[in-house]
């Protein structure tokens, strides 16, 4: 960061505090997914290294857990490289909606700042932004948000790899993995707009329809058919919400549904 | 080639999710996305989480039979339904595994 005056270091120190404290609750939520992700690491039969690795270096539990899965089902590189871009692809709309806010930085830091974006930060980022579109601090906001989730998310998610072969088998722990998707998948139905829920809908039935696909490759055909069916949907009946809130300054969520929090709670980064 | 984890593996995955995070927020004004594109950002999450969950809990045709299907088929319906109510995970959590581990019991 600039070296900052002293009125402006008060304003990124309460900024800072604001984000720590808009994150408290969220903290609690992401530990759960953050130990389920390293026990699944570890079951999977990462090395530890790379177990605990993968959740700082890739740091997006979602795509993370999908790998695992994939991982386990013995899948092509090809299939976890394309499963990873899809699962993220929000991220380059998050991008795009903060680019503008978080302008102030310069350019290194906003590498920095844009790898520790989350659901989370996304969210309660796009909240304050829009909430009060002139107040100062955005970036500080963003770190002060940021930060603790990383931090507790990374902890958890280790905490899980050293406990996983701890963990009894008979308990099906694993179940758990599915239920977090679903958690996910709910939020995302419950918060949306019609189209998509036929995005949601139609991906269910076509995955479904196509699990015994080789390579687990009917994930992919199923979320194809789901965008598609959203964006058919969204033509048929006149324009939807824009994503992303018309671009850099709304930094609205994608699917754009108003001022509501728009990360579950308890969503990995 | 199948996976089975590696260093590459990881790495390569990190470099995708950072490219897609820094994108925008580094290249500022220089890229643009085509609409259609745009939107259809919009539905990747219900798309893609759909895509995984679903044949997590619903397997037509397999040769399990059912008395072995129906814990996960409980415990995704109780979980769901906490979902819908709650939007909190711990509390699906909760509900899904405690659902599972009791209709286990019960049928097992």
């Amino acid at each position: 960061m600039p070296a900052p005056s002293s009125d402006a270091r008060s304003t990124f120190g309460a900024s800072l505090r604001e984000g720590v404290r808009d994150a408290l609750p969220i903290m609690l939520a992401v530990t759960p997914f953050g130990l389920v992700v390293g026990v699944a690491a570890v079951e999977v039969g990462l090395p530890l290294a790379q177990a605990i690795g993968m959740s700082y270096l890739v740091y997006a539990g979602t795509a993370q857990l999908a790998a695992l899965q994939l991982i386990a089902l013995g899948s092509p590189v090809a299939v976890i490289l394309m499963t990873t871009l899809l699962l993220n692809l929000r991220f380059a709309l998050y991008s795009a909606a903060f680019a503008d806010p978080l302008r102030a930085a310069p350019v290194g830091w906003r590498a920095v700042l844009a790898f520790m974006m989350t659901d989370q930060s996304m969210a309660l980022g796009s909240q304050r932004y829009g909430r009060h579109p002139e107040r100062g601090g955005k970036v500080a906001y963003y770190l002060g948000v940021s930060l603790p989730i990383g931090f507790v998310w990374t902890t958890a998610s280790t905490l899980g790899v050293l406990l996983g072969g701890e963990l009894p088998a008979g308990l099906s722990l694993d179940f758990a993995v599915p239920l977090v998707f679903l958690t996910l998948w709910v939020v995302a139905m419950v918060r949306g707009t019609p189209p998509v829920w036929v995005a949601g809908t139609v991906a269910a039935a076509v995955a479904v329809a196509s699990r015994p696909l080789p390579f687990n490759l009917g994930l992919m055909l199923a979320a194809f058919a789901g965008i598609a069916a959203g964006l058919w949907w969204e033509g048929r009946r006149g324009p939807a919400p824009r994503p992303g809130g018309g671009g850099r300054a709304g930094g609205r969520r994608a699917g754009g549904r108003g001022p509501t929090p728009s990360a579950p709670r308890g969503r990995a980064p | 080639m199948t996976a089975g984890g590696g260093w590459g593996l990881i790495l390569a995955m990190a470099a995708i999710t950072f490219a897609l995070r820094a994108s925008f927020i580094v290249l500022q004004d220089r890229i643009r996305l085509p609409d259609l594109l745009r939107r259809g950002l919009a539905y990747v999450p219900a798309a893609v989480l759909a895509a995984i969950v679903a044949p997590a809990f619903v397997q037509l045709g397999g040769d399990a039979e059912l008395v072995e299907q129906l814990p996960r088929w409980a415990a995704g319906l109780v979980g769901a339904a906490v979902a819908v109510r709650t939007q909190h995970m711990v509390a699906v959590l909760v509900a899904g595994m405690l659902t599972l581990w009791g209709v286990q019991a019960l049928v097992g």
